[in-house]
């Protein structure tokens, strides 16, 4: 409200959150950094291909798909503004295609994240591991190391990562968000302190590399050429639409704040705009100029080349990937106490994911709880805590579980189709929301900012995202060959285990009406749009 | 099994989408309430100007943006935006306006004036739309209400007045209303301390037959339930800030908690705190506060259906 707008009201209370604009976006920001945060370029080797334009084809394929998000981002902000809700990625659906599709929608994202919490808590133990190595490489301390990844340690720590995740997800929402996004502050402090050994262990990185390992990085180049990497190598169809769907399923997280747009204080036009639009720049800066200044400053083929050691072989430098600490701590050893703090900000980075998608999961199944998809008592919330206590519990023994699956070898986030198909709707739906929301809420539809953009914005985001999806999201992650049987395609890449979880949730979708139904509940009455006029 | 069905909503300050959908949600029949309660605030919370220009033009700054208006039809539909979202618009001269930002008194009597005016509005539609309809319809002020509107709500032919009386929902079913709260830091019209809403209550429920099946209808929510959360508020009505963050603290009423905790009734109706919104039960008293987003136009319920014995079962609705 502006000075002269308050001159005319009446003063009274307003709606009050507990997330600040900033914090939203540092709750998205923490959604982002997950895995990729210390492995920024440690991935690469995956999708080894030739320079193009003088860029790595990743950099041109974050900067597209990241370019495009635009375009989902500004649709998030334009559908959650007018119906803020706690667990808006199940709410908004439900009220504008239909209490099915908005549970669907939500029970496709809630198992795309649950087992990811068992997979991030063994990558957060793994970097920790990695951590001390690095350490043990400029013999601060004595390895091995190996300990850690192997039982009972990996038991220990993996079970205490999840279940500090959960504890910090239970503190009051103020203080929560306080310390997500504090921690995540820690993190960018790491990858600002990373560009600082980048840019200073430029000019002794390939005399320290063969200092350590005895032999020079145009031999590590060559050992990655003996085992089968071609540097000169094109883009080809497949390993494009093979970093197509990398970064299209990496690049998600920036606009999580809009579910919990319930919770955010003030304009929340405002608190969206900066939160989905700033974390999403955030990713675009951090992956493009950051990681372009890696593989410049150690070399393209350098870091290519290692990663690809690591993926494909087992005789990369020190057994490990191209991590941020580990190449400026080559960089620079004697400065090994700020790629140290750089490495815990590394593990922090990757850790925060688990805390910050356990409340991007927990206020989904609140919403449930709420409109009584799930039983109510699930949706209580603590009277001190201000927090959906039950939720959090099941969410902290989920992970265990998906933990100890992922100790014994099966976890679905492995399987190519599981994260890609459970995504599908939540990539597709913010293109369908605009076109049929005039028509389904014109109530809300009257409250959209920057209207006259927002069909033809929903329509461009379908005409980018459903070829995009089809041919990087799924052809590209689970290509059928010849040598396959379909039946041995559809379980070796997850598509029966992530049928039967949408399966799943069709019945219980029906269960539940039905039982609702029962008890006298009229279902359909529950969000049913009253006329207007 | 005979039950009532209550449909329950408040705090639509001034909203007419909101208004319209508690009608039509009776004329179409689409939650089947026998009983429709609607308590305060009942009334909006801003007028808008809008500014005649000299050549004939329009302006007006409403939800940040500063629009320009240039003919009667787009002045027709930014009126009926401003008032969607229960705010009323004002149209006057640049000197009118600056006279009513100078003279407060000036202000309150226009304010009053444009209050009266929709209530007396809505009346005349309610009537309309209602005609018919075998539903107990009550509007009950809250705090935030100007008193003037009490009287138009009385001699309505339609709605039920049920402030401080004892009504009969139905024939197992009595309801006492208070719209009134306890002392807020605005000074608002209806604001009452502890010991005097306590008496009222008392008062009230002396009047009830049976208690046990009573509905208290009161406008605060019952102290430290959940239902009542708010920012705490420095002395220049400020968020308390701390840790960066706002202060939330408890600011129901401590009379309306003792008395739920005494009487026990079966269902406690509450509103006041838009933020918290929310069911809790203390004790055998189902306690519901459906909070408020009248500004979008959501229109937030409650169905509670009930029969002689218990609360068969509630839930909540998004109209």
């Amino acid at each position: 409200m502006t000075d002269e707008e308050k001159l005319f009201a009446r003063k009274a209370s307003g709606l009050i959150k507990e997330a600040s604009a900033t914090k939203a976006a540092f709750f998205n920001i923490a959604n982002i950094m997950g895995s990729k945060f210390a492995w920024s370029v440690a991935y690469l080797g995956l999708f080894p291909a030739g320079l193009i334009l003088g860029w790595p084809p990743y950099l041109l394929i974050c900067l597209i798909i990241g370019l495009l998000s635009y375009i989902t981002a500004i649709l998030y902000i334009q559908f959650t503004t007018p119906m803020p809700r706690s667990g808006a990625d199940y709410v908004i659906p439900a009220r504008i295609l239909g209490p099915f599709w908005g549970f669907i929608n939500s029970w496709m994202i809630v198992w795309s994240w649950i087992p990811v919490w068992g997979w991030m808590a063994w990558v957060t133990v793994r970097n920790l591991k990695q951590l001390l190595d690095v350490l043990s490489i400029v013999n601060v301390i004595q390895g091995p190391f190996g300990y850690i990844i192997n039982s009972p340690t990996v038991w220990i720590l993996g079970i205490l990562t999840i279940v500090f995740a959960m504890i910090l997800c239970m503190l009051p929402p103020r203080r929560y968000y306080t310390v997500l996004s504090a921690l995540a502050v820690f993190s960018i402090v790491g990858l600002i302190l990373t560009i600082i050994g980048v840019v200073i262990g430029m000019p002794t990185f390939e005399s320290n590399f063969k200092m350590y390992l005895g032999y020079s990085t145009t031999e590590l180049v060559n050992r990655a050429i003996e085992n089968g990497w071609n540097p000169n190598e094109t883009l080809t169809f497949n390993s494009l639409i093979g970093l197509l769907g990398y970064v299209l399923f990496v690049i998600g997280g920036y606009q999580y704040s809009a579910t919990i747009s319930g919770e955010i204080k003030g304009d929340v036009k405002k608190g969206l705009t900066i939160s989905i639009i700033g974390s999403l720049t955030f990713f675009m800066l951090y992956q493009i100029p950051f990681v372009w200044l890696v593989l410049t400053g150690f070399g393209y083929r350098n870091v290519i080349g290692w990663s690809y050691l690591f993926w494909n072989t087992d005789i990369a430098p020190f057994g490990l990937p191209p991590i941020n600490a580990l190449i400026c701590t080559i960089g620079t050893p004697n400065l090994w106490p700020l790629w140290f703090i750089a490495g815990v900000a590394g593990v922090f980075g990757t850790w925060l994911c688990i805390p910050a998608s356990m409340v991007y999961i927990n206020r989904q199944i609140f919403a449930w709880g709420i409109d009584r998809m799930v039983p109510k008592t699930l949706a209580d919330v603590h009277p001190r805590l201000h927090q959906p206590m039950k939720i959090f519990l099941l969410e902290g023994l989920m992970g265990i579980i998906f933990f100890a699956t992922t100790i014994t070898g099966v976890n679905p986030v492995s399987y190519a189709l599981w994260t890609t198909l459970l995504m599908s709707t939540s990539l597709i739906f913010p293109g369908i929301i605009p076109i049929v929301m005039k028509k389904r809420r014109p109530d809300l539809y009257r409250a959209v900012p920057w209207k006259k953009a927002f069909v033809p914005l929903g329509i461009l985001q379908l005409a980018w995202i459903i070829p995009v999806y089809l041919i990087a999201g799924v052809y590209g992650s689970a290509p059928i060959t010849p040598e396959m049987s379909l039946w041995s395609w559809a379980i070796t890449t997850g598509l029966i285990a992530t049928l039967v979880v949408i399966i799943a949730g069709v019945i219980i979708y029906y269960s539940v009406r039905a039982w609702n139904i029962k008890k006298g509940i009229e279902f359909d009455k529950m969000f049913k749009l009253i006329p207007p006029e | 099994m005979i039950h009532t069905r209550i449909y329950y909503c408040c705090d639509i300050h001034g909203s007419e989408t909101c208004f319209r959908k508690i009608l039509n949600a009776v004329k179409y029949n689409i939650y089947n309430a026998s009983v429709v309660i609607v308590s305060g605030d009942l009334t909006g919370k801003m007028i808008v100007p809008i500014v005649k220009n000299t050549n004939g033009t329009f302006k007006t700054k409403f939800l940040g943006s500063e629009i320009l208006i240039k003919s009667n039809n787009q002045l027709n539909e930014v009126a009926k935006q401003i008032s969607d979202c229960g705010y009323y618009p004002y149209i006057a001269t640049v000197n009118e306006v600056e006279e009513i930002k100078e003279n407060r008194k000036r202000f309150a009597e226009l304010f009053s004036n444009l209050v009266v005016k929709r209530i007396e509005e809505w009346i005349q539609l309610a009537e309309e739309r209602l005609k018919g309809k075998h539903v107990k319809f009550f509007m009950v002020p809250g705090n935030d209400d100007d008193p003037r509107i009490a009287k138009i709500l009385e001699h309505s032919n339609v709605i039920a007045y049920p402030e401080n009386k004892v009504v009969t929902l139905d024939d197992f079913h009595e309801m006492i209303s208070i719209g009134a709260t306890n002392i807020t830091p605005w000074r608002t019209y209806g604001e009452f301390t502890e010991e005097e809403l306590a008496k009222k209550i008392d008062d009230l429920t002396s009047k009830v037959r049976n208690i046990s099946n009573c509905v208290f209808n009161f406008h605060c929510p019952p102290f430290d339930s959940g239902l009542d959360l708010a920012p705490k508020l420095n002395e220049e009505f400020q968020p308390i800030i701390v840790g960066g963050e706002i202060l939330k603290v408890p600011v129901g009423s401590t009379a309306v908690r003792q008395a739920i905790e005494k009487y026990q009734p079966k269902l406690g109706l509450f509103g006041h705190i838009h933020e918290s919104p929310g069911d809790v039960y203390i004790g055998r008293t189902l306690c519901l506060n459906p909070g408020s987003e009248y500004s979008e136009g959501i229109l937030r319920g409650y169905i509670i259906d009930v029969d002689k014995e218990k609360i068969l079962r509630y839930y909540r609705v998004e109209g």
